[in-house]
């Protein structure tokens, strides 16, 4: 069914239109006719009555013409096609009003059933067409909307993200400033730079001074934290003999690890060089080390041993420690995660020393993974591209 | 205690340092072991400074105002002092940083917070050696 308002004030055209209609021999749909004379009736018809599918007016009414008629339907329903009637002296004008909208013009006296079956059909079907297309222009706008906003969003997060960064960096040196003059004034009287100090107020000096030192060594934890965490951090890679590298880590620790009775052995087997940030990877291998030999008890071993597969060069770290609960190896990795087990209690640390473990191996496109389990001791193995 | 001997004490140090409590802190632990001691507060000062007298070491900050130690040594030729070692003594860790100033002609960085008064010392006595 096609519902059809004809705005005519001539009733003899009027009922010529509603004649030729009924002739129209379209299987498809039927027509139904709603007949007005004034546009104002129309706008007023249209404000009440839904469902109107397409008007058919008289170009020169007695209270609009032409594109007013347009206009002022398109107020009322700016879906609606609009096709005008015309007398031959009156094209240029119908033509103007396609210009502005219209979906077509019929002149009087040459209006047969087909033509206006013809007319009215590609008149809706345009418009059904248009009204696509603005559809699917609005959607272009709204997702050219969204791609602006979403790329604006990313750019605050980027700058704030960058502010975070300033701020650790800004705020450890400002509070390291401080805590540099406690160290040198407290270490003037405990190295004697302001003569002797009874035995008693030097331990209590030296504890002070000791938890200055913490206090430095937190902020300087914090400030490499902030460095690995920078998005504007880049590595600084160089071509390192694997072997050498961890052999050369292995030297110098084991005096510390030797300090705490327990044996550190280097088994080379990679030989092969790998593309590292050396002082990154130093950090991530030495925090491997210290926390292997914090977790072991004394007289066991930790053993660091380097290998290779075709694609890949691996540095393991395995010792024979308290070891991991399963639920916990996921959490250890986290920033400032400290999980407990059986030594957690004597060892002190601010959990970050894994998590730059992580970020260094990732900042390398390389992999870090933990087989342990409580009691069995624990294995690190840092895997990276060849 | 570290205690220099009577010849190096005559060495004469600048401190550029805009920390007032550092300022005194590094003085008096210099002084202590008869160096002789000139402070500026910042980058400006220590160019004026070496109008004066030219030191045999220059102990400089990194981040200071008016003029910070990366801007004194953009603003002096390191050349013309061939007898002045410079050792930065800063608050920052940052490798770039490190480097540039190192190029500038700084002959040392240390990070100013791993320096207790004892380790101050042998740094300047190692750096005047």
């Amino acid at each position: 069914m096609t519902n059809i308002l004809l705005i005519e004030d001539n009733p003899g055209d009027a009922r010529l239109i509603v004649e030729t209609l009924r002739d129209v021999d379209d299987p498809t749909t039927e027509y139904e006719i709603t007949h007005v004379e004034r546009v104002s009736h129309a706008l007023e018809l249209l404000r009440t009555k839904d469902g109107v599918d397409i008007v058919l007016s008289d170009l020169t009414l007695p209270d609009s013409r032409g594109v007013d008629t347009l206009t002022a339907l398109s107020q009322a329903d700016s879906e609606l096609p609009v096709i005008f009637m015309t007398g031959t002296n009156d094209e240029a004008l119908a033509i103007t009003a396609m210009h502005h909208g219209a979906q077509d013009y019929l002149i009087k006296g040459t209006i047969d059933a087909n033509t206006l079956a013809k007319s009215l059909r590609y008149a809706l079907e345009r418009q059904r067409f248009q009204n696509e297309m603005k559809t699917i222009l609005a959607q272009d706008e709204i997702n050219r909307q969204e791609i602006i906003l979403l790329a604006d969003q990313k750019r605050q997060l980027i700058k704030l993200n960058q502010a975070k960064d300033e701020f650790i960096s800004i705020a450890s040196h400002q509070l390291r400033t401080p805590a540099t003059a406690v160290k040198q004034y407290i270490g003037m009287i405990t190295e004697g730079f302001a003569g002797d100090v009874p035995s008693t107020q030097l331990d209590l000096l030296q504890r002070a001074y000791e938890s200055n030192q913490r206090e430095l060594d937190v902020i300087d934890e914090l400030l490499k934290t902030a460095q690995l965490d920078s998005s504007r951090y880049s590595l600084n890679l160089s071509s390192v003999d694997l072997d050498a590298f961890a052999a050369d880590r292995v030297k110098v620790l084991r005096p510390t690890v030797e300090s705490k009775r327990q044996k550190l052995v280097f088994q080379p087997g990679a030989d092969v060089s790998v593309s590292i940030d050396q002082h990154e990877m130093r950090l991530a291998l030495d925090n491997l080390i210290e926390n292997a030999s914090k977790y072991t008890p004394e007289g066991r071993q930790i053993t660091v041993s380097t290998a290779r597969t075709k694609t890949r060069a691996l540095i393991r770290v395995r010792d024979e420690g308290v070891g991991i609960a399963k639920q916990n190896h996921k959490l250890i990795f986290d920033k400032f995660s400290r999980v407990s087990n059986a030594l957690s209690d004597t060892v002190s640390g601010t959990g970050l020393g894994l998590y730059w473990v992580r970020r260094i191996v990732r900042l390398h496109k390389g992999t870090i993974r933990v087989r342990s389990e409580p009691g069995k001791g624990s294995e690190f193995v840092i895997s990276l591209q060849l | 205690m570290n205690k220099a001997s009577l010849e190096e004490s005559a060495a004469s140090i600048l401190i550029v340092e805009d920390e007032k409590l550092l300022q005194d802190s590094l003085a008096m632990i210099l002084r202590s072991q008869g160096y002789n001691v000139r402070i500026a507060s910042d980058g400006l000062e220590a160019i004026d400074s070496l109008k004066v007298s030219v030191p045999d070491l220059i102990l400089l900050d990194y981040f200071m105002p008016r003029l910070s130690g990366k801007e004194f040594l953009e603003n002096i030729d390191v050349n013309d002092y061939p007898n002045t070692k410079i050792v930065v003594t800063s608050n920052i860790s940052d490798q770039p940083i490190v480097d540039e100033m190192l190029r500038l002609g700084a002959v040392k960085y240390v990070l100013k917070a791993s320096l207790s008064p004892t380790e101050l010392l042998r740094l300047v006595d190692e750096t005047l050696a």
